[in-house]
C-alpha cells in the first residue's frame, strides 16, 4: 500500500465513519439528548439541530 | 436567564416577531411528548440578561380541543419540567377582540405578562386607532406596539420582558361580573389545597367550563365538591357555566376594546383589498384552476426552467469537474483501483446524483415559502375543503397534504390539528401519497428521460397524489374504526401581505441545509453500501472477490435483487433487479432511489457514474419507469416518516397496517398502470388479471354498502357496531 492509498483510505474511513455515526444517532434517538424529543425521535434530519441546541444551552 | 413564552392566535405575526427577535439563533425540533413544532431562541441583541423565547403553537383558546392547545397551556401552567418566567401575548392590532379572548385566559394564570400589539400598520389602514397606554392601564401590564414584518418596535420587547420578570408584573385580574365572580370565590377554597396559589383562580374557572383535562387531573374529591357548588349555581342562575364563562370573556374583551380603541375613516383597507382578491382566488370554479396554474408555475420555475439550468450546471459542470479531477489525482498518485472506484462511483456517484438537485429543491421550497408567507396557502386549504368533504375527509387534511410537498414528516405531524381520531388516522395514512421533495429528483430524471415538459409531468404527479389521497380516504372510511363524518372546517384566512424576507430565508435555508445534510450522511452511506454489495461477488468458489467498477452482474446485490424482483413482475420490472433494489433502498430515504440507480446503472454518457436521463431511457421503457415511479410515490414512506406515523397512530400494529395498506395500494395502482400501458402497446400479458383484481377490490369496497362487513363475515367475523 503506498502513501496515497493510505491517505485516501483514512479519508474515506473518516467520511463513511462520520456519516454512519450521524445516521446511528439519528435512528437510535441518541441525538435527542437535549430532551426535546425525550428519546422518541422521529429520525428526521432536524434531530441534528437538537444536539446543537443542547450545546448552546450548556 | 429569563424564559419567555410567546403565545397568540395564528396569523397574529408570532413567527415574524420571533424571527426578528432571535434571528439566525432560532432552532426547530420536536416538542417533548407530542409531535408539534417547537421553536426557541435567544434574543440576539439584548445583552443585559439572556432571554430565551419559546414560541408556542398559535391557538385561539386554552381549552384542550386540539393537541396544539394542550401543548401551549401545559407549558404555560408548568406541568412540564420547564416553566416560563414571562408570557409574551401577541395580539393582532386589527383584530383585538379575538386576541383578547385568549389574553383573558392567559391572564387568569397569574404569570407576569407583556402584551405585543402587532400589525399596527394593518390596524391603521383599517381605520383603527389603538391607545396602547389605555390598553396597558386596562390590562395592568406593559404593551409594546410593533410592526413585526418591518422590525419596528421589536427592540422594546426585551426591555419589557426584563421589567415584567423583575417587577413581577402580573396582569390585573379580569372581572367576569358579579355573578360569576361569586361562584369562583366559592369554588376556590375547596380546591386550593395542594395547588400553586396563582393557579387556583384559573382552575376554578376551568371547572366552570367543565375542562376535561382539569377534571381528570384534579382529583375526585375536589372535583365532586366543586361540581356540587357549580351545579347549584347553574340552577340558581338558569344558565350553564361554559356559556357564562365564554360570554364573560367576550364581554371583558369588549370592555377593554371600547376603552382603548377608536375607529377613524380608513385611508386604505387591507381587509378590503384581500376581500377583492379572494373574490377571484376563492371562486368555486376559477379558484381550483388558478391553484393548478399557480402550482404549474411553481414547478415550471423550480423543475423545468431555472431549476434545470442550475441542476445541469452542477451535475454536468461542477460535479463532473470535481469527479474528473479527483479521479485523475488518484490515478496519478497510484491509489489502489478499488479505493479509486469506491470514491468515484460509490461516494461521489451516489451523493453527486442527489446533491445536484439542490437547486430544484431550493427553488421549490422558495416558491412554497413565498406562497405560504403571502397568505395564499391558507386559501388552498379553504378551496380544497369542499372537494375533500365529498370524499369523507376534513378540509384540515388539506394542510398536511400541502406541507407534504416539502416533507412527509412535518406533514404527518400536522395531522394533529385534526380533532377527530378517525379522520386523523386516515390523514396520517394518506398524507405521504403527496410526492415530497425527496421524490423530486427521481421524478425529474424520469420526466427528463421520457418527456420534454417536465413541469407538466411533475404537476400531474402532484395532482395524482391529491387524487390518491381522496380515493384512499373514500376506501379507508369503509373500515370499522375509521368510519365517521368529517368535522366542519373553520379557519381564519390571513390578510394578504408581502412575504417577510427573513421568514422565507430562514425557512428555505433550514430545509435546504437539511437536504444537504441528509445527502451527506444517509444517502452517501446507502450509496456506499449499495456500491460495495454491487461490486463484490463469489467467483470460482472464492468469496468477496472484487468484480471491478460497473460490473454488477454476478454481484451479491444482483443475487439478492434477483431473489425477490419477481414480486414486481406485474408492475413491469420483474426482470430488472436494479429497479427492485433501488425501490428497497428508497425505504431508508426516497432520495436513495436515484442514488442507488446512479451507482448501479452504468452511465454510458459519462464514466464518472452520474446517472443521466439518457442512460435511464436506454435502460428501460417509459411504461416500466413510470410504473416504478408510481409505486415509489405512493408506497410506504421513508423510515423517518414511518417513525412519525408510529407516533401519531400510537401502536406498531396500527403503523404496520398503515404500511401494508400503502404498499398494497402502490402495488395495485402501479400494476393497473403498467398492464394498461402494455395493452396500449398491443401486448397482452396474463398478469393483466392482477390489474383486474386491483380494480375490482377497491371499487367493491367503496361502492357496495357494508362491503367490509360482508368480507369479514366470509371469515366468520363481524365488525363492531359503530356508535354515532
Amino acid at each position: 500500500m503506498n502513501a496515497a492509498t493510505f491517505i485516501v483510505a483514512v479519508i474515506v474511513i473518516l467520511i463513511i465513519g462520520g456519516a454512519a455515526y450521524r445516521v446511528f444517532r439519528m435512528f437510535t434517538g441518541k441525538g435527542s439528548s437535549c430532551g426535546c424529543c425525550k428519546g422518541d425521535c422521529c429520525g428526521c434530519s432536524r434531530n441534528i439541530n437538537c444536539e446543537v441546541r443542547e450545546e448552546e444551552k450548556k | 436567564m429569563i424564559t419567555a413564552a410567546l403565545i397568540g392566535n395564528p396569523n397574529s405575526g408570532k413567527t415574524t416577531v420571533f424571527n426578528k427577535l432571535t434571528g439566525s439563533v432560532q432552532k426547530t425540533g420536536n416538542w417533548p411528548g407530542v409531535t408539534v413544532d417547537r421553536k426557541e431562541g435567544f434574543i440576539r441583541t439584548y445583552t443585559k440578561e439572556k432571554i430565551l423565547i419559546v414560541d408556542l403553537p398559535g391557538i385561539y383558546s386554552m381549552s384542550p380541543y386540539s393537541p396544539e392547545e394542550v401543548v401551549s397551556r401545559d407549558y404555560l401552567i408548568g406541568t412540564q419540567s420547564d416553566k416560563p418566567d414571562v408570557a409574551i401575548n401577541i395580539i393582532d392590532a386589527s383584530n383585538i377582540e379575538r386576541g383578547l379572548y385568549l389574553l383573558t385566559q392567559v391572564a387568569d394564570l397569574g404569570i407576569p405578562m407583556v402584551v405585543i400589539l402587532n400589525m399596527m400598520d394593518v390596524a391603521e389602514k383599517s381605520g383603527m386607532k389603538v391607545d396602547a397606554a389605555k390598553l396597558s392601564e386596562a390590562l395592568g401590564c406593559e404593551v409594546v406596539q410593533t410592526v413585526g414584518i418591518r422590525n419596528q418596535g421589536t427592540e422594546a420587547i426585551a426591555e419589557a420582558v426584563q421589567r415584567a420578570r423583575d417587577e413581577h408584573r402580573v396582569p390585573s385580574e379580569i372581572n367576569y361580573g358579579e355573578t360569576l365572580e361569586s361562584c369562583i370565590s366559592k369554588i376556590s377554597p375547596v380546591i386550593s389545597e395542594g395547588l400553586r396559589p396563582e393557579l387556583v383562580r384559573w382552575v376554578s374557572i376551568k371547572l366552570l367550563e367543565r375542562d376535561p383535562m382539569v377534571l381528570a387531573d384534579l382529583g375526585k374529591e375536589k372535583v365532586d365538591a366543586a361540581m356540587e357548588i357549580i351545579t347549584a349555581f347553574e340552577k340558581e342562575v338558569g344558565d350553564d357555566g361554559i356559556q357564562m364563562v365564554a360570554t364573560a370573556r367576550y364581554d371583558a374583551g369588549s370592555r377593554i376594546q371600547e376603552h382603548c380603541l377608536t375607529r377613524v375613516e380608513p385611508s386604505e383597507s387591507a381587509n378590503t383589498l384581500s376581500d377583492r382578491i379572494d373574490r377571484i382566488l376563492l371562486n368555486r370554479v376559477a379558484g381550483i384552476f388558478i391553484f393548478v396554474a399557480v402550482m404549474f408555475l411553481v414547478y415550471f420555475i423550480a423543475v423545468q426552467t431555472v431549476g434545470t439550468m442550475a441542476v445541469d450546471f452542477i451535475n454536468d459542470g461542477f460535479m463532473q469537474w470535481v469527479s474528473q479531477n479527483i479521479g485523475i489525482m488518484m490515478l496519478n498518485a497510484g491509489v489502489d483501483p478499488f479505493l479509486h472506484d469506491l470514491v468515484i462511483s460509490g461516494i461521489l456517484g451516489g451523493i453527486g446524483a442527489i446533491i445536484g438537485f439542490l437547486p430544484q429543491i431550493f427553488l421549490l421550497f422558495l416558491c412554497l415559502a413565498v406562497l405560504e408567507e403571502c397568505g395564499y396557502m391558507a386559501r388552498v386549504a379553504y378551496l380544497m375543503d369542499r372537494l375533500f368533504y365529498h370524499f369523507g375527509l376534513s378540509g384540515r387534511a388539506v394542510i398536511p397534504a400541502v406541507i407534504g410537498i416539502g416533507c412527509s414528516v412535518p406533514a404527518i405531524m400536522g395531522t394533529r390539528t385534526i380533532e377527530d381520531q378517525s379522520n386523523r388516522t386516515v390523514s396520517v395514512i394518506c398524507t405521504s401519497f403527496m410526492p415530497c421533495s425527496a421524490k423530486l429528483p427521481i421524478i425529474t430524471v424520469i420526466a427528463a428521460a421520457f418527456f420534454h415538459a417536465s413541469a407538466i409531468v411533475t404537476l400531474s404527479l402532484y395532482l395524482f397524489g391529491i387524487v390518491m389521497i381522496l380515493l384512499s380516504g373514500l376506501f379507508l372510511k369503509r373500515f370499522p374504526g375509521l368510519i365517521g363524518k368529517p368535522a366542519p372546517f373553520v379557519m381564519e384566512l390571513p390578510v394578504y401581505h408581502m412575504p417577510a424576507v427573513d421568514n422565507i430565508v430562514n425557512n428555505v435555508t433550514d430545509k435546504s441545509w437539511a437536504f444537504v445534510k441528509r445527502a451527506g450522511t444517509l444517502i452517501m452511506l446507502s450509496a456506499v453500501i449499495v456500491w460495495l454489495l454491487a461490486s463484490f461477488g463469489t467467483v470460482d468458489g472464492k468469496w468477496f472477490v472484487y468484480l471491478g467498477d460497473n460490473q454488477t452482474s454476478g454481484s451479491y446485490l444482483a443475487a439478492f435483487g434477483n431473489a425477490f424482483t419477481w414480486m414486481f413482475a406485474p408492475m413491469g420490472f420483474g426482470d430488472k433487479w436494479e429497479l427492485s433494489v433501488a425501490t428497497l433502498t428508497g425505504f431508508m430515504a426516497k432520495e436513495n432511489l436515484l442514488g442507488t440507480l446512479a451507482v448501479l446503472l452504468d452511465s454510458s454518457a459519462d464514466s464518472e457514474g452520474f446517472i443521466t436521463a439518457a442512460s435511464l431511457a436506454n435502460y428501460t421503457t417509459v411504461g416500466v419507469a413510470m410504473s416504478m415511479l408510481i409505486f415509489n410515490l405512493i408506497c410506504a414512506p421513508c423510515v423517518a416518516a414511518i417513525g412519525a406515523m408510529r407516533r401519531e397512530l400510537g401502536t406498531w400494529k396500527r403503523t404496520l397496517m398503515a404500511i401494508v395498506f400503502q404498499c398494497a395500494t402502490a402495488y395495485g395502482v402501479a400494476t393497473i398502470f403498467y398492464q394498461f400501458w402494455l395493452l396500449s402497446t398491443g401486448t397482452f400479458s396474463w398478469m393483466f388479471v392482477f390489474a383486474v383484481i386491483a380494480i375490482i377490490v377497491p371499487v367493491y369496497v367503496i361502492a357496495v354498502p357494508d362491503s367490509v362487513g360482508r368480507i369479514m363475515s366470509l371469515f366468520g367475523k363481524r365488525p363492531k357496531e359503530e356508535s354515532e
